[in-house]
């Protein structure tokens, strides 16, 4: 694609999937990285515009499953609605995330999909917050 | 890994090449293709489905395999029902992603002048890519009946012939599907894709009977030279990647709580006589039915598009189904293993049922034969039709390869094709491409797959399905 991807988001590939790696100075700022991945996938743009709002509350099992479902979310709300997500205002708190996420309506006039991505994988799934607070992860899609 | 090798079809991976092996894995392959499968993990793959419980004589790879989620795409993993498990990794996240053909009593003369007319016309009618939604919209009866009832809920409503049910596999329906099991997000996802084609390597293809090599097979099929077929490759849409999804969930938690120590998260699993394992089933089924109802009203729509090409009915115009296979699916089936009769949970993530002649889940017109079995390969080269044979049935569970398998990543692709025109290349050797997707024609060039013919070679040279024709693309509408 042209645009490059949201600064801290790398686009990883497998023989007929596509990934994300994730860089952030907190475990939130990757979560959100992660928003940002998964819209640049989708469309192949950075999403900035947010029309509408909507909430969300998760919780998982280990942070790296909340990853997960965090992004199958987001997924959910472009599949069945065409609602691409653009940013949020987050909270982690240990395994449960509470959001509220501004998106944007896709239209088939003005945008085109790049990867349609199906589901969210465990496969290589991984989340290290390092001793500085950073944090790395990487997530698969299946396409 | 260690790879031995059986004959010039087949390689063994020893028991012992991962920890906790049952069974050796077994691929089909030449030694061009096993230098090719082993540019990625998939060997590792096959070696670990074969540490899953209950998995019957070998976990196996089809020639086409390549690097899956947990189970290879390409993968064979038959477990016993009495002691076995279940996965939706072995089955994919698109579940029953199938393909079917309609044959025709039109020819490649006939068609060609206007080819490029009806290739528009089919991609204006049959809803392609992310972002289009389906002509159909379902109540919530309607959604259930689909649910339950598959292709039969299709041709109840008018997308289709009696014909058609009995020329699909499992007559286009999986008995034991249960809606209540179904999340509100897949039924949102599913709600508005009936009846739509899907992006990535989904199509629909005009294509042209372009060589016979069994005659008696294809009379039986209906096909000669010069013929024109269309191809229809799709399957169960944003609702059945949103079942498996779910049961991702599921199973990981069932994994711990049945103590499975599992190489890989996404070979999740529990035992197929579990409450996790039949809930699956059921949910599976759910998304099968829906996936031939949708390959169902395709059919219709196309049929729609020739009879306002042609100003002719489709049955003048003879655009009967000739068959339609899932390729990602698992079935509860008897086989004939070692001397004993066993009941298997066949999962086949990227591989096609191959039943041999007279088996009595063929349709009765095709028993003495085989049942057909369809191969799709890239958008340049060339399909086939094959038929199963006696050895697939006592090798393989009754199955074989399910199209040409990719070589390059997409975004390889999409490097390697940077500056060239795809549509243009094709079009110079006469075939008409039309993409929703505005990268997808570079992920989809015929370079990105390996070559289906070499796929094919090995299948029929191992005996495991036998050649009846090759297809030759024409017109192809791509998501």
């Amino acid at each position: 694609m042209d645009p490059a991807p949201p600064a801290g988001v790398e686009v990883i590939e497998t023989t007929a999937d596509v990934g994300l790696e994730l860089r952030g100075g907190t475990l939130a700022d990757v979560f959100l990285l992660a928003l940002a991945g998964f819209s640049y996938l989708t469309i192949g743009e950075v999403v900035t515009s947010a029309e509408t709002w909507r909430d969300v509350e998760l919780d998982s099992d280990t942070i790296p499953e909340l990853l997960v479902a965090w992004l199958q979310w987001a997924l959910v709300q472009f599949d069945a609605d065409g609602w691409i997500p653009a940013r949020a205002e987050l909270e982690l708190r240990g395994r449960t995330l509470r959001a509220r996420v501004g998106g944007t309506q896709f239209s088939a006039l003005n945008n085109s999909v790049w990867y349609y991505l199906k589901g969210v994988s465990y496969h290589r799934l991984d989340v290290c917050e390092n001793s500085d607070g950073t944090c790395v992860a990487r997530v698969l899609f299946d396409v | 890994m260690r790879l031995d090798r059986i004959d010039q079809c087949r390689w063994r991976v020893p028991v012992g090449a991962v920890p906790g092996m049952h069974v050796p894995g077994i691929i089909y392959a030449s030694e061009d293709i096993i230098q090719q499968i082993q540019q990625d993990a998939s060997i590792t793959q096959v070696a670990n489905t074969a540490t899953l419980p209950g998995v019957e004589t070998a976990a196996m790879a089809m020639p086409d395999i390549h690097f899956g989620y947990g189970f290879p795409i390409g993968g064979v993993v038959a477990s016993r029902v009495e002691d076995g498990i279940v996965s939706p990794g072995g089955v994919g996240f698109d579940i029953n992603c199938g393909v079917r053909l309609l044959r025709s009593e039109i020819t490649e003369k006939e068609l060609l002048p206007n080819l490029s007319e009806l290739v528009n016309r089919l991609f204006r009618d049959v809803p392609t890519g992310v972002g289009s939604r389906g002509k159909i919209r379902l109540s919530n009866e309607d959604f259930h009946q689909v649910m339950v009832d598959g292709s039969r809920w299709a041709v109840t409503a008018g997308y289709g012939t009696e014909d058609d049910l009995e020329a699909t596999e499992a007559q286009g329906k999986l008995d034991g599907a249960d809606p209540n099991l179904i999340s509100k997000e897949a039924v949102n996802r599913g709600r508005d894709q009936l009846g739509t084609l899907g992006s990535g390597n989904h199509f629909i293809e005009l294509q042209s009977v372009a060589e016979i090599y069994d005659e008696k097979a294809a009379k039986a099929f209906g096909l000669w030279q010069g013929q024109i077929t269309v191809m229809i490759h799709s399957g169960s849409r944003g609702f059945g990647h949103q079942i498996c999804t779910d049961f991702l969930a599921v199973m990981g938690r069932a994994a711990s709580k049945y103590g499975y120590n599992l190489p890989d998260r996404q070979l999740a699993c529990a035992p197929v006589q579990s409450d996790e394992g039949r809930r699956y089933l059921a949910a599976m089924a759910a998304a099968a039915n829906y996936a031939w109802a949708n390959r169902q009203c395709m059919s219709h729509w196309v049929r729609q598009a020739f009879e306002r090409h042609f100003n002719q009915s489709f049955t003048s115009l003879g655009l009967n189904l000739l068959y339609d296979v899932a390729h990602n699916i698992v079935k509860i089936e008897t086989h004939h293993v070692g001397g004993q009769t066993k009941l298997l949970a066949v999962h086949r993530k990227g591989a096609t049922r191959a039943f041999a002649q007279g088996h009595p889940d063929i349709p009765s017109n095709y028993r003495q034969i085989g049942q057909p079995v369809l191969i799709p390969g890239d958008m340049g080269r060339a399909s086939y039709v094959l038929a199963g044979t006696d050895r697939a049935m006592s090798e393989t569970f009754g199955s074989t390869c399910h199209g040409a398998g990719r070589l390059l990543s997409r975004a390889a692709a999409i490097r390697a094709g940077r500056g060239r025109s795809v549509d243009k290349e094709l079009a110079s050797r006469g075939i008409i491409v039309r993409a929703a997707g505005r990268e997808t024609l570079l992920e989809e060039m015929p370079e990105a797959y390996k070559d289906v013919s070499q796929v094919v070679e090995i299948v029929h040279n191992a005996g495991i399905s036998r050649k009846v024709a090759r297809l030759r693309p024409l017109g192809v509408i791509k998501g």
